[in-house]
């Protein structure tokens, strides 16, 4: 799915999902009827096109976020202050790699059946040139036959590889890695045909799928749950 | 000797006084590329540059990688951070560990810190003990002699 300028296509005042839904062509069984899990909008769906773009989302989710992820989500100053470097870094990665506009957005969530706890979500999309074109010039030789999508993905996720020789380069991700470390957050990113994920202890997901229908551009998805009592 | 930086009023010239996080690469570039200027200025190179961050927000990886570790990099002086948030420190201290660099933190006591790469940081305390800038105090800690 490629929006056309989503900062103009989409209802901020909207969830994503019930937006998305009305455009997707789903296939298979719908599951009407599923209760909807309660949300709350701490980034609505914003445009990022500019390291302008970038500044703004951060100085929002700082003025309106803060408050939420101490009271709500129990997380503790560091994590919040940790959270909008996160978020920086990845709508940055619109800005410096993609080659095209994306949006970026920011919700919290209930998820009563799965957790039993709040989390809070960050989505960022793109329909820009995606990971393994972007690598493909610096990388490609490096992992031979290997080379696709799932490669890309494994060489920026895990490996901290950037497109870019210089050695400051790649630093975003494995941030973004620590981050969710320090905080059993989990990160996924779709790319092409394939989708990676770092997986917590509290997710079934797998760590990676190949062979998916082809989506151009990347979308990444950060989750943070509500923190226990235990210290970090 | 000692180089003042007001790392949010570079930022404020920077940006049209419209930013207080320094986020993003380019941002971090631009406000890099002031602060070496504003050296040359100041009549060559400096032993210390002493940067202060009061006053700014969020810094993110990029923006400490561009600022903090590629001053490091390409720069004689031995840069001395102040006023530096914990959030600050989550940014840099990464950043410079990866390349095996360090830079030092001026504590609000007056006692001098390390950040980045331990070995490196006590290189520099080292130096600075050395060029008589700072000395130890009781307790191994150490601290600046020039302001």
């Amino acid at each position: 799915m490629v929006y056309q300028e989503p900062g103009r296509a989409l209802n901020p005042t909207l969830r994503v999902g019930s937006q998305v839904a009305e455009v997707f062509e789903i296939h298979g069984r719908v599951p009407k009827g599923k209760p909807r899990e309660e949300s709350d909008v701490l980034l609505p769906v914003t445009a990022v096109r500019a390291a302008e773009d970038v500044h703004e989302v951060v100085s929002k989710i700082q003025q309106r976020a803060s408050t939420i992820l101490a009271s709500e989500l129990q997380l503790d100053p560091k994590a919040t202050m940790g959270f909008a470097m996160a978020l920086s870094e990845a709508c940055q990665n619109i800005v410096e790699h993609a080659g095209a506009g994306g949006w970026v957005a920011v919700q919290s969530y209930h998820w009563r059946r799965k957790l039993a706890r709040r989390v809070v979500v960050i989505a960022v999309g793109d329909s820009g040139v995606g990971f393994r074109h972007s690598l493909e010039p610096t990388q490609a030789k490096r992992f031979g036959e290997r080379w696709g999508d799932a490669a890309a993905l494994e060489a920026a996720l895990i490996q901290g590889v950037s497109r870019f020789r210089d050695p400051g380069r790649g630093q975003g991700l494995a941030g973004i890695r620590r981050y969710l470390a320090r905080w059993d957050g989990k990160i996924a990113i779709r790319s092409g045909t394939a989708r990676i994920a770092i997986v917590p202890n509290w997710d079934d997901d797998v760590p990676l799928k190949e062979g998916l229908p082809a989506f151009p551009g990347a979308q990444v998805l950060i989750i943070i749950p509500e923190q226990g009592s235990a210290k970090r | 000797m000692i180089q003042h930086i007001d790392v949010h009023s570079v930022l404020q010239e920077s940006s049209a006084g419209v930013y207080t996080d320094l986020v993003t690469r380019p941002t971090g570039r631009v406000v890099r590329e002031r602060i070496q200027r504003t050296i040359a200025a100041g009549g060559g190179a400096p032993a210390v540059a002493r940067m202060d961050f009061s006053g700014v927000g969020c810094m993110d990886y990029s923006c400490a990688d561009e600022i903090v570790a590629r001053l490091v990099r390409e720069w004689p002086a031995v840069l001395l951070l102040r006023h530096l948030t914990d959030g600050h420190r989550e940014a840099i201290q990464p950043v410079l560990a990866a390349h095996g660099l360090a830079v030092l933190v001026e504590q609000p006591d007056g006692t001098l810190d390390a950040l980045g790469t331990p070995a490196a940081g006590v290189e520099l305390l080292e130096q600075l003990v050395t060029q008589c800038l700072a000395r130890r105090l009781p307790g191994g800690t150490f601290a600046l002699v020039a302001t």
